[in-house]
């Protein structure tokens, strides 16, 4: 397994280069950029701040390239994300109603309150258990497809897999920037990217860090329309144990509203859920995790305290 | 109505000095003076009268002050409710001359285009965030699109929002706003259009900004008015921008007259435009008799009159919003059953506010988020 870096997001104060600079990663870097979508391209501002050269892998216009080529597959994977989508309507319409209960459990004032963290530990089980049963379901829709369908054997998929392989093994890191998360992660695993990174190390950063964890979990306490529930996307890559990565906490999360900090952080336990602001990371050296700047991570207690190892 | 107990502390000595109504001026400075639900609203001068005037439809449009007696200081204090936002002047009387003025002591202000107003605002109320611009906001730009109107007869020009990052090989919605360089001053439509899209509540969208000539006349459920929009307006935009070419990606748009504009040119056109936001509609109907809003209002009424006999489908959703304190909440609220009986997926939301252009522009997060959701769930930059 590589070495893996998670950081907040870049736009505005990039710690990209203090980050490669720090590892000693000084050869030529493979950028991935397909979460910015048909903007891929504009790599120019990453590829100044590193003062590195890059190598783009393009893996937006790729996939765009393999599904006009293979109409086969292309209609397949509209078919399998139909499935997909009805499977996330029928998890939506259960987690709600769960979620509601375990905060209604957290705002209940009743004489015996010694009694209450027994009930409040078996709702948020069952939240975690539905999330379960919903990243299960979707595994299963993933294993048909893949059964079916065997994507890398494909030939526009194989040719392109061999492209990556020959940039990649030029680099010395791989930089994963964020953007559209479901986007990305389409692509990483259209192509299978983990089985062509080998041991690079790889710095990603915000949707980027999201898809290298083990679950990915979407979430915004505020948004203008909905409640702001948090759910389970998919199955991540698995490459960063242990995390649920929360790239933009600050401006997405009410971090200061306790509950629902320790119900986020009670939910995805005994993974870790990490804030990841600006100037924050974290790194793993196959080992252990340590952090990059302050960043935090969220605990049972509802509150957020310095980041260490899961 | 209680009285202030800050002006009650004032006058518990008598007839308070010079000195002491400065120091309870500059005290308490900038007025309205807010205590839980009341407001007390206070003038320095001479005068023969001081008035509140505002517009809150239910409540006497103008109140008098009270004169401390031996000062030059008058008071008027009212009950308001919580997260209101009131415009209004204070009148005062010279003689048989009266003269309408903001509140000289109270900085804050609203502007429209028949010049500004003073504001008060109650506790709960709280101008949005997404209304100021933003340091980090990428920021859109305006362009001007020129077309020839046949059925107008005139030359018009369009404004033209293309959002941050606009890309010519990539489609977008379509927002046509009445009323655009109002939107555009009055409600900081640019600066919220940048916000949003950069909070990704909103897609990236290609806004186009449009302004009457004679806009009592072409507002009004005016048929040439509809067809410069579908037949002109709509043609020429998305000739010259990269739109999706769907209905349900476009939407129209418009306060008050313009409203009407949107649901009448919708209904004259309908499966045009997936989407309607209809602010404060001037929505009037008689279900029997006659109407009292006066002339401008004839053509209006017949069009809701004969709308309301035959509503049809003029769009798939429909995004509608009120002030509590306009005259036309009634006709706003009726027409929401109207809708949703012919099957129109209908988001009715209503403002402690009035019918002006900052109430408007509150209300662009909620209706525009509903209408166009943006990717925010998804994409993490």
């Amino acid at each position: 397994m590589p070495s893996v870096t998670l950081l907040g997001p870049q736009r505005l104060r990039p710690i990209v280069k203090r980050v490669l600079d720090d590892q000693e990663l000084d050869g030529p870097l493979g950028v991935i950029t397909g979460g910015w979508e048909e903007r891929e391209d504009e790599v120019d501002d990453l590829r100044d701040h590193c003062q590195r050269e890059t190598l783009n892998l393009g893996l937006y216009g790729r996939m765009e390239q393999v599904l006009a080529e293979d109409q086969a597959l292309s209609q397949a994977l509209t078919d399998r994300n139909d499935r997909l989508r009805v499977a996330q309507t029928f998890y939506r319409r259960r987690l709600g109603p769960l979620l509601d209960s375990v905060r209604r459990l957290h705002e209940l004032k009743v004489s015996r309150m010694e009694l209450l963290p027994a009930e409040r530990a078996h709702a948020i089980k069952a939240v975690a258990e539905l999330d379960a049963h919903y990243l299960n379901q979707i595994r299963g829709i993933h294993a048909a497809f893949r059964e079916l369908w065997d994507p890398v054997e494909r030939p526009a998929v194989a040719a392109a897999r061999e492209e990556l392989r020959q940039i990649l093994a030029d680099c010395a890191a791989l930089l994963i920037a964020g953007g559209h998360v479901g986007v990305l992660l389409d692509q990483l695993t259209l192509f299978e990217l983990p089985t062509l990174v080998d041991e690079t190390p790889i710095v990603a950063w915000s949707a980027g860090a999201m898809v290298l964890t083990e679950r990915i979990v979407l979430f915004h306490d505020s948004p203008p329309q909905g409640r702001g529930d948090p759910e389970v996307y998919d199955d991540g890559l698995a490459l960063a144990p242990q995390v649920v990565a929360l790239p933009h906490a600050r401006s997405r999360l009410k971090l200061e509203d306790k509950v629902r900090v320790k119900i986020l952080c009670e939910r995805f336990q005994p993974a870790s859920s990490v804030a990841l602001d600006e100037g924050c990371g974290i790194h793993w050296d196959g080992q252990a995790w340590t952090a990059i700047g302050p960043t935090r991570r969220l605990t049972p207690q509802g509150k957020l305290a310095g980041m260490v190892a899961p | 109505m209680k009285a202030s107990p800050a002006i009650r502390e004032l006058l518990d000595g008598g007839i308070p000095s010079p000195s002491a109504v400065d120091k309870f001026v500059s005290e308490n400075r900038p007025f309205p003076l807010r205590e839980g639900d009341r407001a007390t609203f206070v003038f320095r001068g001479n005068a023969d009268g001081v008035r509140w005037q505002h517009w809150i439809f239910g409540l006497a449009s103008s109140q008098s002050f009270k004169r401390v007696q031996g000062t030059d200081l008058w008071h008027l204090t009212v009950d308001l409710r919580p997260a209101s936002r009131i415009e209004y002047k204070l009148a005062i009387d010279y003689g048989e001359n009266t003269i309408l003025i903001r509140d000289p002591l109270n900085p804050l202000k609203a502007r429209d285009p028949y010049g500004a107003n003073s504001v008060c605002t109650t506790a709960g109320y709280e101008r949005p965030e997404w209304t100021f611009p933003q340091a980090d906001t990428r920021e859109g730009r305006l362009e001007r699109l020129e077309l020839y109107s046949e059925a107008l007869g005139e030359q018009r020009t369009l404004r033209i929002y293309l959002p941050a990052r606009f890309r010519e090989t990539r489609r977008y919605p379509l927002l046509v706003m009445h009323d655009g360089s109002d939107y555009l001053r009055y409600s900081v439509a640019k600066t919220v259009l940048d916000n949003l899209i950069h909070r990704l509540e909103i897609p990236p969208m290609i806004v186009a900004f449009s302004d009457p000539g004679d806009r009592l006349r072409e507002y009004a459920a005016d048929a040439r008015h509809a067809q410069h929009i579908v037949e002109e307006v709509l043609p020429a935009v998305c000739e010259a921008y990269p739109i999706e070419e769907r209905p349900a990606s476009r939407c129209l748009m418009g306060a008050s007259f313009g409203g009407v504009a949107s649901l009448s040119t919708a209904w004259r056109y309908p499966g045009t435009f997936g989407n309607l936001f209809l602010q404060s509609g001037s929505f009037a109907f008689t279900d029997i008799g006659t109407h009292h809003r006066g002339a401008a209002f004839d053509p209006v009424v017949e069009f809701m009159n004969e709308f309301r006999e035959a509503p049809g489908r003029p769009a798939e959703n429909i995004f509608m919003s009120c002030g509590v304190y306009e005259s036309l909440i009634y006709e706003n609220r009726s027409l929401v059953p109207l809708l949703q009986k012919c099957g129109i997926n209908v988001r009715f939301v209503e403002a402690r506010d009035g019918h002006n252009w900052e109430n408007w522009r509150d209300r662009f997060r909620e209706g525009l988020s509903w209408l166009f959701p943006g990717p925010l769930w998804k994409v993490y930059e």
